[in-house]
């Protein structure tokens, strides 16, 4: 086992080298945007599956990034707030809304939780959409977003504006977002959340208050929606309530059940993996691009049900002698 | 001392009463057997003790607190703990895990443990580490400490539910058919756990249509048909009673 552990670390630095030095490797503006939605989806991805933990599949995950989106971007334009505050509220203003709205559907399980976030997801679209256009936008949303910049009197001043320095902030907070949300994992909440997927009734039996960790373990999701809402609002610059429909949510499935549901780090492969594979590989076959893509998918949860994580159990356990041991 | 009162207890689904003013106790200390034919309405009863869903009349009181009504978990930390009539583990988790989660609520570690420093919980950690051995010990499951619960064979499986069950440190322990699905040698088995449970000093509360087994374990029993006491007492005794027998067996000819 600790022989194990070892080569993660290593993966895990050599993969911080490699994103922190990536400047000195390639200079490419497509590149860095590419990286910066890879950084923002993996929190979206992370966060879809932080409530998957809790058995629940939230497929209104995405309109909770675009309340997160929608928060942040209104408290800088409106309200005047820095960018740096606005993220961290709007997170907790996205938290707070999914928590009444946990109140009310966690009581559904399963299918009939599937709906209710369905239509939780058409109806905030509809709002952005048709009320308070004088705030919201309406159709069009909202455009002339501003990039986050740091001043600290009149001798530092950092402007996000170039996508190599909103790289680094992007990569900043997607390793903190991780680090948080592994942290909940490995700690006692965490482990309660993935009682209550499999055996609610069994939770409830030793005393534990399902629907209390229930809300918990949603709202933490949506704040990292929220997070990633309002990251994406102000590197995008343009919101509309159709970004944050119910269909933007399909592909970030694909991502945590790619890389492997139920882990920290699942979500962060699967989305990586992916993400590179459409954007810089399979553009080039044109109108083959999403049969190629579809097949990739269909195949890796064929052949590897638990995801691209498994990949070194999938290969010790096709090749005992390679893992040095055997059983 | 009586730790369980039920009083006048009624449960009706639509026009069907399946308990109808149903009245028993159980005190400290004793193997109180829930019994009686298929449909009786024992897992009724059981579920409405457990806090699985609310009496439609009737008092539950336990330990003086009146629980009618209450949250399976609300039930649970005052003490009064259930197993499951079908095998209920956490699945994939280890054996440990499983009785480690069952010490969670009387091990201090708060809803926001999260937020906690690391070392703080170690503490709180180990003595729910060493709760759960313990228990793990006196079901003899020491050997499959790190084994999935998948992975552990049906009659495991059910002692596994009973440690976790027992983790919970329960004044009150329910067991709903803890013999269902079991060959002769793990019924066997499993009586003289729960013998071994009760000389700890456990209160039981077992619910079991398999009236011979009951009869070797249990102080007392109370027999339900059709949502109503049918009889009251000592095993032995009851099982002579005409009216339990036709129940059973149909009407003699």
């Amino acid at each position: 086992m600790p022989k194990k552990i070892g080569i993660e670390a290593i993966l895990i630095i050599l993969a911080l080298v490699v994103l922190v030095t990536m400047p000195w490797l390639t200079q490419e503006t497509y590149v860095f945007h590419i990286l910066c939605l890879i950084g923002i989806n993996i929190i979206f991805a992370a966060s879809l599956n932080a409530i998957l933990n809790i058995g629940e599949l939230n497929l209104a995950q995405s309109a909770f990034m675009g309340i997160g989106a929608y928060a942040s971007t209104l408290l800088v334009t409106r309200v005047g707030l820095s960018f740096w505050f606005a993220l961290p509220l709007a997170a907790l203003i996205t938290a707070v809304i999914s928590l009444l709205i946990g109140l009310l559907t966690l009581r559904f399980r399963g299918a009939y939780f599937l709906l209710f976030t369905f239509l939780f997801a058409e109806l905030i679209r509809i709002l952005l959409s048709n009320f308070g256009i004088s705030v919201f936008g309406g159709i069009p949303g909202l455009t002339n977003i501003p990039r986050p910049s740091i001043e600290l009197g009149s001798l530092i001043k950092i402007s996000f504006d170039s996508k190599i320095e909103f790289y680094y902030l992007i990569l900043l907070i997607t390793l903190g977002s991780i680090a948080i949300l592994s942290r909940i994992d490995r700690s006692r909440t965490g482990m309660i959340f993935w009682a209550i997927s499999q055996s609610e009734s069994l939770t409830e039996s030793i005393g534990i208050d399902s629907m209390k960790f229930k809300i918990l373990g949603v709202a933490i999701g949506c704040f990292f929606a929220g997070v990633a809402g309002s990251l994406y609002a102000h590197f995008v610059g343009i919101i509309t309530p159709t970004d944050f429909a119910v269909h933007s949510v399909l592909a970030p499935i694909a991502y945590v059940v790619v890389g492997g549901m139920g882990t920290v780090f699942g979500p962060v492969i699967g989305t990586t993996f992916l993400m590179v594979l459409s954007h810089f590989f399979l553009r080039e076959l044109g109108f083959y691009e999403l049969l190629v893509y579809g097949l990739i998918i269909v195949g890796i949860i064929r052949f590897m049900p638990e995801g691209l994580i498994s990949i070194p159990n999938f290969i010790f356990s096709r090749f005992p002698e390679a893992s040095g041991s055997g059983k | 001392m009586k730790l369980l009162k039920v009083d006048n207890l009624t449960k009706r689904f639509g026009g069907l009463v399946a308990v109808n003013g149903l009245d028993f106790y159980i005190d400290r200390g004793e193997i109180l057997g829930l019994i009686g034919p298929n449909g009786a309405g024992k897992t009724t009863v059981f579920n409405m003790i457990t806090g699985a869903f609310a009496p439609s009349d009737g008092e539950i009181v336990f330990e003086g607190t009146r629980i009618t009504g209450f949250k399976p978990n609300r039930i649970a930390r005052l003490g009064a703990v259930r197993t499951f009539q079908l095998t209920n583990v956490f699945h994939e988790m280890t054996v440990l895990e499983n009785v480690i989660l069952g010490t969670h609520h009387n091990s201090g570690i708060g809803f926001f443990q999260f937020l906690h420093s690391k070392s703080h919980i170690r503490k709180k950690d180990t003595d729910a580490l060493e709760k759960a051995t313990k228990v793990i010990d006196f079901l003899d499951l020491t050997d499959q400490i790190d084994t999935l619960a998948n992975n552990l064979p049906h009659g495991q499986q059910r002692r596994l539910e009973m440690a976790i069950a027992l983790a919970v440190e329960p004044k009150l322990l329910l067991l709903d058919e803890p013999l269902q699905g079991m060959n002769q040698d793990e019924v066997r088995d499993m009586l003289s756990r729960i013998q071994k449970i009760r000389s700890t000093g456990a209160t039981i509360l077992l619910v079991e249509h398999n009236m011979k087994a009951v009869t070797n374990v249990c102080d007392r029993v109370v027999v339900l048909d059709f949502g109503r006491k049918l009889d009251e007492g000592a095993p032995t005794e009851v099982m002579k009673n005409p009216a339990v027998i036709e129940a059973y067996l149909g009407i003699q000819a």
